[in-house]
């Protein structure tokens, strides 16, 4: 099955692409590319059924809940790079450089 | 905590707990982050954005190699006859609603319309018992499962679309528009009555549609991405 390609998923995979090693959090990925949850997550769920993102839960001081936390895989960060247009990596630049709105 | 808090909250409780098991993960992901939000209406605007993790429940999970089609076809026989199911039940309960309401009008018009909405009922049911899934042949072997699957998906995707759909639609909705006329043209009184239930019935015509072409288009990817794993592995 083709993964849909929206600007938005576009967005996604340009913030997750910016940083390939390290671990994300899905608020941070909503503070940093500007969309809201209910557009977030189901692009995050479609991303990790096609093995293109890889999830973890992180462990952390009892009291806290744990964090999802995601990162591309192999295939994703392949995919992010055959796909994602320069215009929307350069988006995501400068919206992290600009300061997004918590 | 704030009672704005307390809201945003229990809204990720409610979806944690309503979420399919596949989706689960995901509900509690987004609810745990909402701990890190610091503005309240954020947190709310947040959870209430999570909800739509929900409709996940009624996407298909990608078939990774055909060694998966006899999993998938197990959870859409599944899904399929709990549909069938739950069709039933509500098409009967609204036949014997209306039939219920035959007792006490008298207006010629309305009863026809009712008389109209209880067959529409009767043939939605008669459908929805004629989508039931067929068995999977017993000790099939992989091919002959994906053949089946394949079918079954075709089958269901005929549901959703062309024939099936517009008679049902048709069906329905001219029973509901010939009580609707039936109800305006009673009483002066009822008019402002008859354009609520237009706008109703307007609402549900529209939703229904597009509930239907979305698990059409759903259906196609599955049949396509179907092929693709065959055409891959042949």
């Amino acid at each position: 099955m083709r993964l849909r390609r929206s600007p938005q998923t576009a967005l996604v995979l340009a913030e997750l692409l910016h940083t390939p090693r390290e671990w994300r959090y899905g608020y941070d990925l909503s503070r940093l590319t500007g969309l809201k949850s209910g557009t977030l997550y189901p692009i995050l769920m479609r991303l990790a059924e096609h093995r293109l993102l890889e999830t973890s839960w992180e462990t952390v001081e009892p009291g806290r809940p744990p964090r999802h936390l995601y990162k591309l895989t192999a295939d994703g960060l392949r995919h992010a790079r055959e796909h994602v247009a320069v215009p929307a990596r350069q988006r995501v630049g400068r919206a992290v450089l600009s300061g997004v709105k918590a | 905590m704030t009672r704005l808090r307390k809201l945003a909250t229990k809204i990720s409780c409610l979806v944690v707990r309503t979420a399919s098991p596949a989706a689960k993960d995901w509900a509690k992901a987004s609810a745990c982050e909402m701990e890190f939000i610091e503005s309240d209406w954020a947190a709310l605007r947040w959870a209430l954005g999570s909800a739509k993790v929900l409709l996940r429940r009624c996407e298909l999970a990608p078939l990774a190699t055909l060694s998966d089609v006899p999993m998938a076809m197990q959870r859409l026989a599944q899904k399929t006859a709990k549909r069938a199911r739950l069709g039933c039940i509500m098409m009967i309960s609204e036949a014997l609603f209306f039939a219920h309401s035959l007792w006490h009008i008298h207006n010629p018009v309305r009863r026809t319309g009712i008389y109209l909405v209880i067959a529409a009922m009767a043939y939605m049911a008669a459908q929805v018992l004629a989508r039931r899934g067929r068995r999977v042949p017993e000790q099939a072997d992989l091919p002959a499962q994906i053949v089946h699957y394949r079918g079954e998906l075709e089958r269901e995707q005929r549901f959703h679309s062309g024939m099936w759909l517009w008679s049902r639609m048709v069906l329905l909705f001219g029973a509901l528009a010939v009580l609707m006329v039936a109800g305006a043209i009673a009483p002066p009184t009822s008019v402002r009555r008859a354009g609520v239930n237009a706008a109703i019935l307007a609402v549900l015509a529209v939703l229904g549609f597009v509930a239907n072409t979305r698990q059409t288009a759903m259906l196609r990817r599955r049949v396509e991405e179907l092929d693709t794993l065959k055409n891959g592995e042949a």
